[in-house]
C-alpha cells in the first residue's frame, strides 16, 4: 500500500519528462500547455454541471477575467506574477459572486441565460475600456516569466508551469467533491427538497460550486496569458464557452480524468478535423449529440465499462459505488447511533402550531390548525385522502410556507424558515416516495443527514488538514452505526437506487436520525411494506421515542398507528375534527363519519397517493 | 486501497498516453523530414464563419497561383503543396495551427491570415522558426513596427495597411471634397478600432477632429443611433471602417433617415457582400483599393480574373482584393524560393528583401517590393480609390 | 422631437421580434420547463429557407413567409425529437441545454454549406424607401414587422385561452400528471408547444430579414437577448416576453444614442441581473409552487 501510494505521485511527476522527450513545440507548448490550461477550466465546470447539474455557457468569459486581470497587473502595474496570479484568482472567484447570486435563486436554466450574456457583456467591457484592457487591440506585451535561478518559462518549458499547477487545481477539486461539499453537491442534484431538508442551504452550495468554479476559471486565465503572449477579446468568444462544455462531456462528467481527456480533445481535435474543413463544426455538433445520448459517462465510462466487464469475467465483484470509499478501516462500534435530544424547557411543548393555514389560490389546504407536541410524543396523524395530511408536513418542514398562522418549535418561530433552517431546529423528516440521493451510495446518503456535523472549512478540505480527516472519520462512523440500526449495514457501499423499497424507507430514517433531530416527520412510512418490515418501523419509531425523539406520524395502515401512538389527531377538509388517544379517536362519531364518507373503513389498511 | 489503486492506473493512464503522444511526434518527424519531394507553403486564415468570405477566397486565391507554379514545373523543379489550416478568426487557434505549420508540418513559409489578432498571437512562431510570414490581407498587423524589437524581421506584407488606408480616407474627405466636419463611424473589432485609430491620426495631421465617433457590433442590425448621432454633431462625410455587411447597414440606415452625405469608407466595401446588400445605397460609396475587379485593365489583372472564374465557376470573387492578394503573396513567394535557390528561411528571406525580377501580379507590378528595412509591398501610389456604382466597383476615371 | 420619434420606432421594431422570439420560449418553458438554446438558428434557417423560396422559387414573400413557417414546422419536431424528449427522459438540466445547443452548431454549419458564410440581402415585399409621417421616416418593412408580429402574438394567445389545445397546454404547463390523468395526450401537447415555438422563429426571420442581411450567424445573437428578454418578462408569460422585448429593444437604442454606441448590447444584461435581484420569476411571472 505505502508502496503504492508512493508510485502514485512518481506517476504524476513522470509527464514532466515529456518536454525531455520531445521538442516539438506544437505537441508541448501548443497542446500540452493548453489542454493543462483547459483542463483546469473544465474541473471547475464540472463542479457546475457534473455536482449540481447547473449549466454555466459563460465560463470563457471568466476565463477572461482571469486573463486580463494578470495581463494588466503585469504590464501596467508591473507586478510580478506571482503576485498578479492570486489576485486574478480573487477577481474571477468574485466575478463569480455576483453572477452566482442573482442566476441561482431559483431553479432552471436561468444561470445559462445570464452566463451568455455575461460572456458577450465581458467582451463589450474589454472593448470599451481601452484605457485598461487596450481594447481590441489586445495586450501584447506580456512579460517572459522567470525564476530567480535564471530558469524561464519559454516555449515548452511553459509546460513546467501549467502540468503542476493542473495536477495541484485537480487535487483540490478532488478533494472538494469527496468532500461534506461534494455531497451536499450531488444530493441537491439528485433531489434538492430532499437535500434541504436534510440540512443542506440549496443557494448557499450552489452559489459556492459556482465561485469555486470561477476561482478555477480564474487560475485557468491567469496561466493562459504566457501561451502567445498575446491577449486578446475575440479569444473569449461564446465558441469558447461552448467548447469547454463539449470538452467536459467528451470527457465525462465527475471525473478528473474525465476532464483531462476531454481538455486534450478539444485542444487536439479541431487540428484533426481539419481534414472535414468546412464540415469540421458539423461533425463537432453531431459528435455532442452523439455523445450525450450514446455514452452520456464520456470517453472515461468506456474505460468504467471495460474494467466492470473484465471484473465480471473474472469473476470479482465490482464495488457498486466506487465513490464511497471513506473511513473503512475504522473500528466498529465506536459512536452511538442516535444522540437523545438534551431534555429542555419548552419541551412541554416542542411543536406547537397556531392557526396554521395555507391556501393554494382558491383551495384551503390546511385551515387554523392547532398541533401540539411534547418532548418523545408519537402522534398520528390521520384522515382521509386530501385532508391535508401532507401538506402540514410539508408547512412544518419548510417546503411551503404558511398563508397565515405559525410554527413554534422549541422555542424557535419556523414560519418563514426555509427547509435547512427547519433541519437545522431539529425537525427531520421523510417522503411519502422515498426520495434518496440515487447515484450516491447508501453510506453518503446518511452522510448527507450528518452535513450539520462538519465544521471544517474550504481551506481545511483543499488542504487535507488532520482535523478535516477526523471530522469525516467521525461522520463515517456514526453513519455506519445508523446504518447498523436500521440493518442496513451489510450493503453500505450500495447504489441507493438499487436498493428494495423497504430499505429505501430505513434509509431515509437513517437519515433523517443522523439530523440529530428532536422531531421526526414519517410521512406513510409504512406504505408498501410487508409485515416483517412494520413490525421493524415499529420497533424504529419506539428506539426513537426511548431516545426522548417525538414522532409526527402520517399513516393510514391503522393497525400501525393505533399499536405505535400516544395519541391521534384526525384531519378532514384541512380542519381538525378530533385528537385523543388511539381508542378515544376510534369511537369519535365524526371520524367515523369523516372515513365513512369517503367510504374508506377506518380499520382497512390503506394505500396510495395521497395528494393533499 | 482500492482507492490508490484506482487512482494510480487513471494517471498511469494519461501520463502513457502523454508519453505515447510524445513518442509518436517523434518518429512523425523522422518521417517527414527528408522523405517529402514538394515544398510545402502554409495558409491559415478563417474558412468558416463571419470573416470566411475574405479568408476562403485568400486561400482560393494562393490555390490558383500554386497550380499555376505547378503546371510550369514547379519551383526548384519541386511542386508547390499547400498546407491549409483554418484559424476560426480566433488568436489562440490562429497561434496552435502556425505551430502545427511550422513544428509538424515544416513549412518553408506561410501565407495569411485575415484578422489581426490572429497575426497578433501567432507570428511569433515563424520569426523564432526563421520561416517568412507574407501577410496577404490583414491590414492592422504590424510588420515594419517588428523591426524595432526583431532587426531580423521574417514578417512580410503585401496589402494595404491601415495607415495607407486611413490616410486615403481622410484625405479624400478633406482635401479632395474640402469638408472639415467628419464622423467617424468604426466596428469593434480590432480590425475597426485600429482603422478608428489611424484616421484620428490623419485627421489631427490635418487639424481637425472628428465631430462624432462611433461604433458598432458585428451583425449590427440597425445603425440608426449611431447615424443620428453623427447626424446631429453635424458631420458632413461619414467615414467608416468595418467589414461588408455591417458597412451596407451603414448605406441602408443613411438611406433610411434620408441623410445624403459622402460615405467614404475601408477596401472591405468593394466586398460583395457590401455591394449586394446596399444595392442601390451604396451607390457613390469610395474606397481605397488595390485591385478593383471590374475596372482592371492590366492584362494580368484580367487574367487573375478569368482564371478565378473559370477554376471557381463563380460570377464574382466574394472577396476580390483578398484574392488577388492571396494570388500574388504566393507567386512573389515562388520568385523568391527560385531566386534564392532554396528553401532555407534566411535566404528566401533575404531573396524576398532583394527581388530582381520585377513581377507582374494581379495587383500591381511589384519592383523590388521590399527591402531589409521595408517590409511592406504596397506602397501609397498602388493604391486608388474606388466608386461602387451600378453593382460594379470603378476606378475614379469611371465617377460620374 | 422627430428624432426621439424615429429612435423609438425603431426601437418598437427591434423589441418585437425580440417578443416573438421571447413568447415562443414561453410556450415550450410552460410545458417542459426547457430553453431552446438553438431558437437564433431557427430564425437564421427560417430566413433562409424563406429567401431561397424568393430567389429560387420566385414565389412572393407571403409564400416565403409560408415556406419558412414548414421548415419551422420540421424544425420543432427535430428538437423535440433530437434534443428535448430523450434529454428529458434520461438526462438533467445540462443534457437538454447541451442538445439544443448542440443542434445550434449542426445548424450553422448546415447553412454555411448551402447557403455560403455571406450576408445575402432579402429584398422587402414593399420597397425599401423609407415612408414619412410626420418628419418620422419609417420603412415599410418596419411597419410589417410590428403590425405582423403584433397579430401573430395576439392570435396566438387567443389560441392558448380559449381553444381545446391551447387549454391543453395551459393544463400540462400546470400539471403534466394531473394533465395526463384528463386525458390529455402529454407528448403530443409537447410535441406541438415546439412547433408552435419553432414556427414563430422561422417567420421571425423572414420578417427580420428584409431589415437585416441574411446569413448562417444573423440568428445569434438575436437568439441570446431573446432568452434575457424572456426571462425578464417571465419565462412563463407570453405578455411578459412582449414588454420584455419591447423594454430590451428601446433601451438598447436609448443607450446607443445618449450614452454610447459601444454599449448598446449592456442593457440587456443589466436588465437582466437587476430582474433576478430584484422579481426572479420576471415582470409578468408568477412563482411556482415546488411539488414534493
Amino acid at each position: 500500500m505505502v508502496i503504492l501510494r508512493r508510485l502514485r505521485w512518481a506517476l504524476l511527476l513522470l509527464p514532466l519528462l515529456v518536454p525531455l522527450i520531445t521538442s516539438n513545440e506544437y505537441i508541448v507548448h501548443s497542446v500540452l500547455v493548453k489542454a493543462c490550461v483547459y483542463a483546469i477550466v473544465v474541473a471547475g465546470l464540472d463542479l457546475v454541471v457534473g455536482y449540481n447539474g447547473d449549466v454555466s455557457v459563460g465560463h470563457a468569459g471568466l476565463f477572461a477575467v482571469g486573463a486580463y486581470t494578470a495581463a494588466i497587473l503585469m504590464t501596467k502595474l508591473g507586478l510580478s506574477y506571482w503576485i498578479a496570479l492570486p489576485l486574478a484568482v480573487a477577481l474571477t472567484a468574485l466575478v463569480g459572486v455576483g453572477l452566482g447570486i442573482p442566476s441561482l435563486r431559483l431553479q432552471g436554466p436561468y444561470l445559462a441565460v445570464t452566463t451568455i450574456a455575461f460572456g458577450m457583456i465581458i467582451q463589450t467591457f474589454i472593448n470599451e475600456s481601452v484605457w485598461l484592457t487596450e481594447g481590441s487591440q489586445g495586450i501584447q506585451s506580456i512579460p517572459v516569466l522567470r525564476l530567480p535561478g535564471g530558469l524561464d518559462f519559454e516555449g515548452n518549458h511553459l509546460f513546467y508551469l501549467a502540468y503542476p499547477a493542473m495536477v495541484l487545481a485537480l487535487i483540490a477539486a478532488h478533494r472538494v467533491v469527496r468532500s461534506y461539499w461534494g455531497r451536499a453537491f450531488l444530493a441537491l442534484k439528485a433531489n434538492s427538497i430532499a437535500a434541504e431538508c436534510s440540512g443542506v442551504n440549496r443557494y448557499r452550495y450552489k452559489v459556492s460550486a459556482f465561485v469555486l468554479s470561477a476561482a478555477f476559471a480564474g487560475l485557468a486565465g491567469a496561466l493562459f496569458v504566457h501561451i502567445d503572449k498575446y491577449v486578446g477579446p475575440t479569444t473569449f468568444s461564446l465558441q469558447l464557452s461552448i467548447l469547454f462544455l463539449i470538452a467536459l462531456i467528451f470527457g465525462g462528467l465527475r471525473s478528473i480524468a474525465g476532464n483531462v481527456i476531454g481538455a486534450v480533445l478539444v485542444v487536439v481535435l479541431p487540428d484533426v478535423f481539419n481534414r472535414f474543413a468546412d464540415y469540421q463544426l458539423l461533425v463537432f455538433g453531431l459528435l455532442l449529440l452523439a455523445t450525450l445520448y450514446l455514452l452520456p459517462g464520456g470517453l472515461v465510462s468506456l474505460w468504467r465499462i471495460a474494467t466492470a466487464a473484465m471484473a465480471r469475467r473474472s469473476g470479482a465483484v465490482p464495488p457498486v459505488v466506487d465513490r464511497a470509499r471513506a473511513g473503512s478501516g475504522e473500528a466498529r462500534g465506536g459512536p452511538p447511533a442516535i444522540v437523545p435530544p438534551t431534555a429542555g424547557a419548552g419541551d412541554e411543548a416542542l411543536l406547537e402550531t397556531e392557526e396554521l393555514t395555507i391556501a393554494f389560490g382558491g383551495l384551503v389546504a390546511v385551515n387554523k390548525l392547532r398541533l401540539s407536541l411534547r418532548r418523545g410524543e408519537v402522534r398520528a396523524l390521520i384522515g382521509p385522502n386530501g385532508s391535508g395530511k401532507s401538506t402540514t408536513v410539508n408547512l412544518l418542514s419548510g417546503v411551503y410556507r404558511p398563508t397565515s398562522g405559525h410554527v413554534k418549535f422549541a422555542g424557535h418561530i419556523l414560519d418563514r424558515a426555509k427547509p435547512n433552517d427547519v433541519s437545522q431546529a431539529g425537525i427531520a423528516r421523510t417522503f411519502q416516495n422515498p426520495a434518496l440521493f440515487g447515484e450516491m451510495s447508501i453510506l453518503e446518503n446518511v452522510l448527507v443527514g450528518l452535513h450539520h456535523t462538519f465544521r471544517v472549512g474550504l481551506l481545511g478540505i483543499v488542504l487535507h488538514t488532520p482535523g478535516a480527516r477526523r471530522e469525516e472519520a467521525r461522520a463515517v462512523a456514526r453513519a455506519r452505526a445508523l446504518l447498523d440500526l436500521v440493518d442496513l449495514g451489510a450493503i453500505a457501499d450500495h447504489r441507493a437506487d438499487s436498493i428494495a423499497y423497504g430499505q429505501q424507507r430505513r434509509l431515509e430514517i437513517a437519515r433523517a436520525l443522523a439530523q440529530d433531530p428532536r422531531l421526526v416527520l414519517l410521512d406513510e412510512p409504512a406504505a408498501g411494506l410487508t409485515s416483517g418490515e412494520i413490525d421493524e418501523l415499529q420497533h424504529l419509531v419506539e428506539v426513537m421515542r426511548d431516545a426522548g425523539i417525538a414522532v409526527l406520524l402520517i399513516e393510514h395502515h391503522m393497525d400501525f398507528v393505533m399499536a405505535v401512538s400516544d395519541r391521534v389527531t384526525v384531519l378532514d377538509f384541512g380542519q381538525q375534527i378530533a385528537e385523543g388517544t388511539p381508542a378515544e379517536v376510534q369511537r369519535d362519531e365524526r371520524v367515523i363519519r369523516a372515513y365513512l364518507g369517503t367510504e374508506e373503513p377506518l380499520d382497512a389498511t390503506t394505500q396510495g397517493g395521497d395528494r393533499a | 486501497m482500492q482507492r490508490v489503486f484506482r487512482q494510480g492506473r487513471q494517471v498511469m493512464m494519461l501520463a502513457a498516453a502523454a508519453l505515447g503522444a510524445a513518442a509518436c511526434s517523434g518518429s512523425k518527424d523522422a518521417a517527414s523530414g527528408g522523405a517529402s519531394d514538394a515544398i510545402k507553403v502554409g495558409v491559415y486564415g478563417p474558412f468558416t464563419g463571419g470573416s470566411s468570405p475574405m479568408g476562403a477566397s485568400m486561400r482560393d486565391g494562393a490555390r490558383l497561383a500554386a497550380e499555376e507554379i505547378n503546371a510550369k514545373g514547379g519551383v526548384l523543379g519541386k511542386k508547390i503543396e499547400l498546407v491549409e489550416r483554418d484559424d476560426q478568426a480566433t488568436p489562440e487557434r490562429g497561434a496552435q495551427v502556425m505551430q502545427d505549420l511550422v513544428s509538424n508540418e515544416k513549412v518553408v513559409a506561410v501565407l495569411g491570415p485575415i484578422n489581426t489578432g490572429v497575426a497578433l498571437a501567432s507570428y511569433k512562431y515563424p520569426m523564432q522558426a526563421k520561416i517568412p510570414l507574407l501577410i496577404n490581407v490583414s491590414a492592422g498587423a504590424p510588420v515594419n513596427e517588428l523591426f524595432k524589437d526583431n532587426p531580423d524581421n521574417y514578417v512580410f506584407r503585401i496589402a494595404a495597411s491601415d495607415d495607407i488606408q486611413a490616410e486615403m480616407i481622410v484625405g479624400e474627405a478633406v482635401d479632395k471634397l474640402g469638408l472639415k466636419k467628419v464622423a467617424f463611424l468604426c466596428d469593434e473589432t480590432n480590425y475597426g478600432q485600429n482603422g478608428c485609430k489611424k484616421m484620428t491620426d490623419a485627421a489631427t495631421k490635418r487639424g481637425i477632429t472628428a465631430v462624432s465617433v462611433g461604433k458598432f457590433k458585428i451583425k449590427d442590425t440597425d445603425m440608426t443611433p449611431q447615424l443620428q448621432e453623427a447626424r446631429k454633431a453635424g458631420a458632413q462625410a461619414v467615414l467608416t471602417y468595418g467589414i461588408g455587411p455591417e458597412l451596407a447597414q451603414i448605406a441602408n440606415g443613411m438611406n433610411k433617415l434620408g441623410w445624403k452625405v459622402p460615405m467614404i469608407a475601408s477596401w472591405t466595401a468593394s466586398m460583395s457582400n457590401f455591394i449586394d446588400a446596399a444595392a442601390a445605397n451604396g451607390n457613390g460609396v469610395q474606397m481605397p483599393q488595390t485591385f478593383i475587379q471590374d475596372g482592371a485593365t492590366r492584362p494580368q489583372a484580367t487574367a487573375f480574373i478569368d482564371a478565378y472564374k473559370k477554376k471557381y465557376s463563380a460570377d464574382r470573387i466574394p472577396s476580390a482584393v483578398s484574392a488577388a492578394q492571396g494570388y500574388d503573396s504566393m507567386h512573389l513567394l515562388a520568385n523568391a524560393i527560385a531566386q534564392a535557390g532554396s528553401t532555407d528561411g534566411p535566404k528566401v528571406k533575404a531573396a524576398l528583401e532583394n527581388l530582381t525580377a520585377p513581377y507582374d501580379g494581379a495587383i500591381a507590378t511589384f519592383n523590388k517590393p521590399y527591402s531589409a528595412t521595408d517590409h511592406e509591398a504596397i506602397h501609397k501610389e498602388q493604391v486608388v480609390m474606388g466608386v461602387v456604382q451600378g453593382g460594379k466597383v470603378t476606378p475614379p476615371a469611371a465617377k460620374p | 422631437m422627430s428624432d426621439l420619434a424615429q429612435l423609438i420606432l425603431s426601437g418598437v421594431a427591434l423589441g418585437m421580434i425580440y417578443a416573438l422570439l421571447a413568447f415562443g420560449y414561453s410556450v415550450t418553458f410552460s410545458t417542459s420547463r426547457t430553453i431552446n438554446f438553438a431558437q437564433g438558428e431557427f430564425l437564421m434557417v427560417g430566413a433562409l429557407v424563406g429567401l431561397a423560396m424568393e430567389t429560387k422559387l420566385h414565389l412572393p414573400y407571403l409564400g416565403a413567409t409560408v415556406g419558412a413557417a414548414i421548415a419551422g414546422v420540421f424544425l420543432g419536431l427535430l428538437l423535440e425529437y433530437a434534443a428535448i424528449r430523450r434529454a428529458l427522459r434520461t438526462g438533467s438540466t445540462a443534457t437538454w441545454i447541451l442538445a439544443t445547443v448542440a443542434l445550434g452548431i449542426i445548424l450553422r454549419n448546415a447553412a454555411e454549406r448551402i447557403w455560403g458564410t455571406d450576408d445575402l440581402p432579402f429584398p422587402a415585399p414593399f420597397g425599401s424607401d423609407p415612408l414619412i409621417v410626420g418628419g418620422v421616416r419609417i420603412l415599410p418593412q418596419e411597419i410589417l414587422v410590428i403590425v405582423v408580429a403584433a397579430l401573430i402574438m395576439g392570435a396566438l394567445e387567443l389560441f392558448r385561452r380559449r381553444s381545446a389545445y391551447g387549454k391543453a397546454i395551459t393544463a400540462v404547463a400546470a400539471d403534466k400528471d394531473a394533465a395526463a390523468l384528463m386525458g390529455i395526450n402529454v407528448g403530443r401537447v409537447m410535441t406541438l408547444s415546439f412547433v408552435i415555438s419553432s414556427v414563430l422563429a422561422a417567420v421571425a426571420g423572414v420578417l427580420v430579414a428584409p431589415l437585416t442581411l441574411v446569413s448562417p450567424t444573423m440568428g445569434t445573437l438575436l437568439g441570446t437577448k431573446a432568452y434575457a428578454v424572456a426571462i425578464i418578462g417571465g419565462l412563463q408569460s407570453g405578455v411578459g416576453g412582449v414588454v420584455g422585448g419591447l423594454l430590451l429593444g428601446l433601451t438598447e437604442q436609448f443607450t446607443a444614442r445618449y450614452i454610447s454606441t459601444g454599449f448598446k448590447d449592456t442593457p440587456g444584461f443589466v436588465l437582466l441581473i437587476l430582474i433576478l435581484l430584484v422579481k426572479p420569476s420576471g415582470l409578468f411571472g408568477k412563482r411556482t409552487v415546488r411539488k414534493v
